[in-house]
C-alpha cells in the first residue's frame, strides 16, 4: 500500500538546526536509495501534549493515521505537541526533524517531518509555524484537540489556507462552533469538519427528498433529530444546517435536537406523527422513508479517517454550506451552552 | 611577407593554448591588496571565499593575497586569522594539504590608510612578495573598509604611485591595477558621486568593480539563463501574460552588531536601492544582444531608467516604512529595534520597506512590481514571484469559492536555491478535482555538492576581468536618483507614517493593504 512508511530516518536536532538537519537526513536517504522528493502541501498537526507525556513523545497518538495521509497526500509534515498554559516565551523545548520513505521500490517518494515539543505561551506559536512552513504551496493546520477545551491559536490560522478538525470530539457544541468561529472570523481559510462529512449521507437524503420533506411540521418544532450520545455535535450540525438553509426559527432549531442515550443507531430525524423515522443512520448504511413515497436502505461510503482528510486536503475550495451551518449555530448557540 | 609581420599576426602561445579549452579561465596571477584586511568581511567572507577558489584551482597560481591593516599582525598571525574565518564561515573544511599552500601566500601589512601619510610599508611588502613569488605586477586592490575611507585610500594609492596614470590605462594592459568597492556606494545620490568621482581620479570606469554580492549569488545569475536560454519563459515575461512581480528579501535577523551602521542607513538604502533595484533589473531587461558585460549593463540601465517616479503623496500611497517591535524568532522573544543595543529609543530608521513599483515601457506597462525587504521577519528568505494572469473564470475555474491559484514562476534566491513554477493538476481519483503543484528545480538535489558562495565568483570575475555581475556608476547613480524623493519625503516629513510590526511578522499591516488594494496578496515564503 503506497501509504505504508518503508523506511523512516530521524535525528533529534536544535530548533535553531531543523532545516540544516534535514537537509542532511536528505543526503543520508540519497545514499540508501533513490527517491523523490515529494510535497503538495504543508501539513501542521496541533496536539496538547498529555500530562506526564515524556518530552521525547511526539505524535504518538493518531501517529498511523498521520503516515497513512502523508503517505497519500505528501507533505511537509510539521506536528506540533503544545502544553497549554505555560507562560513562558521560549523556543521548542525539543526538536526532531525525520524523512519518511514511501511507494513500491519502482518509485519511492519521500516526505519531511518536523516534529516540535512547545511548552510556551500560545502568543509565540505562530513564530515557531511561520519559520517552519514552506511558503510555495497550501498550508493546512489539522487541530486533534476538542476545540471547545483548546482554543486553536488565530496567529496559526492566520499562517493557513485549510484548517481541519473533528467536531465529534468537541464536549461542548456552544462554546466549540463560538470558537471556530471567532478565531477564524476575517481569515481566509478554508475549514473542514470531519464531522460534516460523516453527516452528507443524511443530508444528501434530506435534499433527495425535496417537496416530500414535512417542512410544515418542522417549522413547528414537530420534528425531533434524535442522537446517541457519541453524535451530538453530528446532531447540532444537522440542525444548524436545516436551520440555515430553511430559515428555522432559532428556538425551533435548538428544540429539535433530542439526545438518546440508549439510541442504538447513530442518529434519526423523525416527525412526532410517525413511528417510522423519516432518516435514520446507522453505523454502515442510511434508511430513508420519505413520506408517501417507497422507503430505500442505502450503504453509505465507507471512509476512515484518513481517507476523510486526504480528501479534505485535496479540496481547497471553501465549503460554502459548512459556513452557514456554523454561523446559524453560532447565533442559535449563543442563549446558552448547547 | 618578412617574418616579424607574420609573428606580430599570430595570437600568443598561451592564447593558442587557450583557444577552443571552454574550460580555461582566464584570470592571471596578481596580487590581491585587502584594504581592511583583518576586518569583518575579510574574515566571513572574502578569505574564505579565495580559500574556497584555490581548493577549485581557479585561484591563478602565484597570487598573492596582502591583508593591510591598522592591527598589530605578523604574517603568521594573518594566517591564523585566516585559519580561523575559513574554519567557521567557509562552505567546506579545511583540507590541511590544500591550506598549507594556500596559507602560503598570505601576508599581512600593518599601516594606517586612508590618512595623509604614504603607503611605503605596503609598497616595500609588495615589492619583496612580488618578487619572491615571480608576479608581474597586476594589482586588484579590495576595499573592505567603510565608505568614508574609498576616496582618501584611492588618493592614498594614487599618490604612492600605485596605479598608473589614467591615460595610459586601457582595459589590455598589462600589468592591470583594478579595484573592488563594497556597497554603500553612499548615502545619497551626492555622496554617491562624490565617492564615484574620488574612484575616477585614479581608476578608470573599467578599472572599477561596484560589489552588489547578490549579484554574485547562482540563482540570480541563473535568471539570465532561465530567461534567455529557454524557449518557454520568455514569451511569457510582459504585460500580456504577467499579472504581477514580487521581490522579497527577508532577514530573519536582526539589526545585530551593524547599528550604528544601521541607524544612518535604514532598510531603502541597505536594500532596496541596491540589491532589491538590481533583481528588478534583471528580471525586467529586454534580451540583451550580447552577453559582453556592457549591453547587459546597458540593458539593465534602461529598466532603471523607466521606472515611474514616485514624489509626493504618491510615496504614501506606494511605499511603506515600518520598523519591528518586540516579537518571537522561532517561540523566542526578541527585543525591539529600538531596544537593540546603540539604537535610539526614538529611532525613525525604517527596517522594513514595501513598494509599489511600475516600469513605464512597453513590456511592462501596466504590470505592477511589489517590492518588500525587512529584518526579523519570520525566515530568511530571498524570491522573485512572477505571477502569470488568472485563466478566464470558465471551466475548471468557474466556482467563486475555489478559484484557481495562478500560475507563479518563483525564483529562490536563497535558502535552498532554485526555481519552481506552480501550475494545476487534476488529483487523481474520479471527481475534476484541481490541485496547485510544483514543477521544482533544486540547486543542491540537481547538481549535488555546494554551491558557490557569491564572493567567489565575483572576485573571480575581477581577476578574470568580467564586469558583467557589478554595478556600473551610472547604474548607482540612477538608482539612488529614482530613490532620492522617497528619502527626502521621510525626511522632510517626519510626521509620515512609520508603521510597526512585531518582529517574527511578514511585516505592517500597510504592507498588507498596499497590496490588498490591488487585490493581490504577499506571497509567503
Amino acid at each position: 500500500m503506497a501509504s505504508t512508511v518503508v523506511d523512516r530516518i530521524w535525528r533529534d536536532t536544535e530548533p535553531g538546526e531543523i532545516e540544516p538537519t534535514l537537509a542532511a537526513v536528505w543526503r543520508d536517504v540519497g545514499r540508501r536509495s533513490t527517491v523523490a522528493r515529494a510535497v503538495m502541501s504543508n501539513l501542521v498537526v496541533v496536539r496538547a501534549s498529555q500530562a506526564g507525556e515524556p518530552v521525547d513523545a511526539y505524535a504518538a497518538t493518531h501517529i498511523d493515521t498521520i503516515d497513512e495521509v502523508v503517505g497519500r497526500h505528501p507533505s511537509r509534515l510539521i506536528v506540533i505537541v503544545h502544553e497549554y498554559g505555560c507562560p513562558l516565551t521560549r523556543a521548542p523545548i525539543a526538536t526532531r526533524v525525520a524523512v519518511a520513505t514511501y511507494g513500491p521500490p519502482h518509485a519511492r517518494y519521500a516526505v519531511e517531518e518536523v516534529l516540535v515539543r512547545s511548552s510556551c505561551d500560545e502568543v509565540s506559536l505562530p513564530s515557531i509555524v511561520r519559520r517552519l512552513t514552506r511558503g510555495d504551496v497550501p498550508t493546512t493546520v489539522w487541530y486533534l484537540d476538542d476545540l471547545s477545551e483548546r482554543l486553536p491559536v488565530r496567529g496559526i490560522l492566520a499562517e493557513a489556507r485549510q484548517l481541519i478538525f473533528d467536531s465529534q470530539r468537541w464536549s461542548d457544541m456552544a462554546t466549540g462552533v463560538r470558537v471556530l468561529v471567532d478565531a477564524t472570523r476575517d481569515l481566509r481559510i478554508d475549514i473542514a469538519d470531519l464531522n460534516w462529512r460523516r453527516l452528507a449521507p443524511v443530508r444528501d437524503a434530506l435534499r433527495r427528498m425535496g417537496e416530500a420533506l414535512p417542512i410544515d411540521a418542522l417549522r413547528q418544532a414537530q420534528v425531533r433529530i434524535r442522537c446517541a450520545p457519541q453524535e451530538r455535535a453530528a446532531a447540532w450540525l444537522l440542525a444548524g444546517w436545516l436551520a440555515a438553509r430553511l430559515s428555522l426559527p432559532h428556538d425551533v432549531a435548538r428544540a429539535i435536537v433530542l439526545e438518546e442515550p440508549a439510541m442504538t443507531a447513530r442518529l434519526a430525524i423523525a416527525t412526532n406523527a410517525s413511528e417510522t423515522p423519516l432518516v435514520e443512520l446507522g453505523g454502515n448504511d442510511i434508511s430513508v422513508a420519505p413520506p408517501h413515497a417507497r422507503a430505500y436502505v442505502h450503504a453509505i461510503p465507507r471512509e476512515t479517517q484518513s481517507d476523510a482528510i486526504v480528501n479534505e486536503l485535496g479540496n481547497l475550495a471553501g465549503d460554502a454550506a459548512l459556513l452557514d451551518t456554523l454561523r446559524a449555530l453560532a447565533e442559535l448557540t449563543s442563549a446558552g451552552s448547547s | 611577407m618578412p617574418d616579424a609581420v607574420v609573428n606580430a599576426e599570430l595570437p600568443s602561445i598561451a592564447e593558442q593554448l587557450a583557444e577552443a579549452d571552454a574550460s580555461h579561465v582566464a584570470a592571471e596571477p596578481v596580487s590581491i591588496v585587502i584594504f581592511g584586511g583583518a576586518g569583518d568581511l575579510a574574515h566571513r567572507k572574502l578569505l574564505p571565499a579565495l580559500y574556497n577558489l584555490s581548493l577549485d584551482g581557479l585561484l591563478p597560481p602565484r597570487t598573492a593575497i596582502v591583508g593591510i591593516g591598522r592591527k598589530e599582525m605578523s604574517d603568521d598571525d594573518y594566517r591564523a586569522f585566516a585559519k580561523d574565518g575559513i574554519t567557521q564561515f567557509s562552505r567546506r573544511p579545511i583540507d590541511e594539504a590544500a591550506w598549507k599552500t594556500f596559507a602560503g601566500a598570505l601576508f599581512f601589512v600593518n599601516q594606517t590608510f586612508g590618512d595623509e601619510g604614504s603607503l611605503g610599508t605596503l609598497g616595500s611588502k609588495l615589492d619583496i612578495v612580488e618578487h619572491e613569488r615571480g608576479l608581474s605586477g597586476n594589482r586588484l586592490y579590495y576595499l573592505a573598509v567603510p565608505p568614508a575611507l574609498f576616496a582618501p585610500t584611492v588618493r592614498q594609492l594614487q599618490r604612492s604611485r600605485f596605479v598608473p596614470p589614467l591615460e595610459s590605462v586601457t582595459p589590455a594592459q598589462r600589468p592591470f591595477a583594478r579595484v573592488i568597492v563594497e556597497k554603500p556606494i553612499g548615502r545619497d545620490l551626492d555622496s554617491a558621486r562624490a565617492i564615484n568621482d574620488a574612484l575616477a581620479e585614479a581608476f578608470n570606469e573599467h578599472q572599477i568593480y561596484r560589489i552588489d554580492h547578490y549579484l554574485g549569488k547562482e540563482t540570480v545569475q541563473n535568471i539570465l539563463v532561465l530567461r534567455f536560454a529557454n524557449s518557454i519563459f520568455e514569451p511569457l515575461f510582459n504585460q500580456k501574460h504577467v499579472d504581477h512581480v514580487q521581490i522579497t528579501v527577508a532577514e530573519a535577523e536582526g539589526v545585530g552588531t551593524r547599528a550604528g551602521y544601521y541607524e544612518q542607513a535604514g532598510a531603502l538604502r541597505d536594500m532596496v536601492q541596491n540589491h532589491l533595484l538590481q533583481l528588478l533589473s534583471l528580471v525586467a531587461m529586454e534580451p540583451p544582444r550580447s552577453l559582453d558585460a556592457d549591453v547587459i549593463r546597458d540593458d539593465k540601465l534602461e529598466v532603471l531608467l523607466s521606472l515611474r517616479p514616485l514624489t509626493g503623496d504618491e510615496i504614501d500611497r506606494r511605499v511603506v516604512r515600518g520598523q519591528y517591535t518586540a516579537g518571537f524568532d522561532l517561540g523566542r522573544p526578541v527585543p525591539g529595534y529600538r531596544q537593540e543595543e546603540g539604537v535610539d529609543p526614538q529611532s525613525r530608521t525604517e527596517t522594513f520597506v514595501a513598494l509599489q513599483v511600475c516600469i513605464d515601457n512597453w513590456r511592462w506597462a501596466g504590470v505592477p512590481f511589489f517590492l518588500r525587504t525587512g529584518k526579523r521577519m519570520p525566515k530568511r528568505a530571498s524570491e522573485i514571484s512572477v505571477f502569470l494572469k488568472d485563466v478566464p473564470p470558465i471551466l475548471f475555474n468557474s466556482d467563486p469559492n475555489g478559484r484557481l491559484d495562478p500560475n507563479v514562476l518563483s525564483i529562490r534566491i536563497q535558502p535552498d536555491e532554485g526555481f519552481a513554477l506552480g501550475i494545476s493538476s487534476k488529483i487523481p481519483g474520479p471527481r475534476a478535482r484541481v490541485y496547485p503543484v510544483k514543477m521544482d528545480f533544486h540547486y543542491g538535489s540537481t547538481f549535488g555538492g555546494t554551491t558557490p558562495e557569491a564572493y567567489e565568483r565575483l572576485l573571480l570575475d575581477v581577476m578574470i576581468g568580467d564586469a558583467t555581475l557589478f554595478m556600473r556608476r551610472d547604474q548607482v547613480e540612477v538608482a539612488w536618483r529614482w530613490v532620492m524623493p522617497i528619502l527626502d519625503h521621510w525626511r522632510d516629513d517626519s510626521g509620515s507614517p512609520l508603521a510597526t510590526y512585531a518582529a517574527g511578522d511578514w511585516g505592517p499591516e500597510a504592507a498588507e493593504t498596499l497590496i490588498h488594494r490591488t487585490g493581490r496578496r504577499w506571497r509567503a515564503l
